[in-house]
């Protein structure tokens, strides 16, 4: 039989005390806000040639690399290599110009960007291409070259650089 | 009937579970975030690194910065700008910048005592490289051919990718 005021109606309420964890969160919350980088860093990987006759002979040797040249008015572009024929050297050999001060517009970007691709389709094996730039030209101008010269390309399903191996050259 | 107001006792009490619910989520985005950071690398506040689209994470090695001011090896000053030229006094002939190839020969050296050997140490061991982007790129130049003549010619340019 049931019998009232048993133990159902001896419920006691229990209150959790919450002021430690919120001492602890108050502490950890400031500390991580304070050293978490929302800022995020990338890198270009650029390497500078070995001087001298040895590096000559092994550049000789390596697949047909794109030359650019970064003046303040003027892109000059070639494919350079031992392998490469008189024609297709001619054929290769660019200029974009139609900007002042190393400062590109779109259209600049546009033409550099369709012939890294051209040089691309025809040299696939190639991987190096040397960059000279002017003494002048601002910084974040060459890093937009470099961008385009990396660019992504997905053969295979795999993302692939177009030049993983931009060597920069001397000041022009 | 009159009734004494001290009879009247209300128990208040501030009910903080809503700010322990958005303490908690505030906490694990935190944390999430503070564990997936890739390197300890932090740009100056008057450095404006230029805009990329790389994706390539920095990997740990030799700390370069170029501001407008000074170019820093770590947190030491080891070159001087005036205008946009290094200091004729910390030049040599060729304009290899003195004082960063003394540094970076000795980091070498002690990179080869450290157990590598010459061939995989030192010509390996890349230069993480922070430059303000309107610097001219002749500078760039310059301080990246001291970094070459001491045996580092492997350098990883800093770029801030807006997409990540």
């Amino acid at each position: 039989m049931f019998k009232r005021g048993s133990k159902w109606s001896e419920i006691k309420q229990v209150e959790t005390d919450l002021i430690p964890i919120m001492n602890l969160f108050t502490a950890l919350v400031p500390f991580l806000l304070v050293s978490a980088a929302f800022y995020k860093m990338s890198i270009i990987d650029v390497s500078i040639p070995s001087v001298g006759e040895d590096a000559k002979i092994k550049l000789e040797k390596e697949e047909p690399y794109l030359a650019i040249d970064f003046f303040a008015d003027e892109i000059s572009l070639e494919v350079v290599g031992v392998s490469l024929e008189a024609a297709e050297n001619n054929f290769f050999k660019r200029k974009i110009e139609g900007f002042q001060g190393g400062v590109l517009s779109s259209d600049v970007l546009d033409k550099f960007e369709d012939y890294v691709l051209l040089v691309k389709a025809h040299f696939k094996a190639s991987e190096m291409a040397v960059l000279r730039v002017g003494e002048k030209i601002p910084y974040k101008n060459v890093v937009f070259l470099m961008d385009i010269l990396r660019g992504q390309l997905v053969t295979n399903g795999e993302n692939q650089l177009r030049f993983s191996n931009i060597v920069i050259g001397e000041s022009l | 009937m009159f009734m004494p107001k001290e009879n009247v006792v209300t128990s208040t009490s501030i009910n903080i579970a809503p700010l322990m619910d958005v303490m908690t989520i505030i906490l694990i985005f935190l944390l999430v975030n503070f564990s997936v950071q890739d390197s300890s690398y932090d740009a100056p506040k008057e450095l404006r690194l230029p805009v990329s689209s790389s994706l390539s994470p920095p990997r740990d090695s030799i700390h370069l910065i170029l501001s407008k001011k000074e170019l820093l090896l770590g947190s030491t000053v080891v070159a001087h700008l005036s205008g946009q030229e290094f200091w004729p006094e910390e030049l040599n002939d060729a304009g290899i910048i003195q004082p960063l190839m003394s540094r970076l020969r000795e980091s070498a050296k002690q990179a080869r005592e450290a157990g590598g050997s010459a061939a995989e140490g030192v010509g390996r061991s890349p230069v993480f490289f922070q430059a303000h982007e309107e610097l001219p790129f002749g500078l760039l130049g310059q301080v990246m051919r001291t970094a070459a003549m001491s045996g580092f010619r492997d350098i990883h340019l800093a770029v801030f990718n807006p997409d990540t």
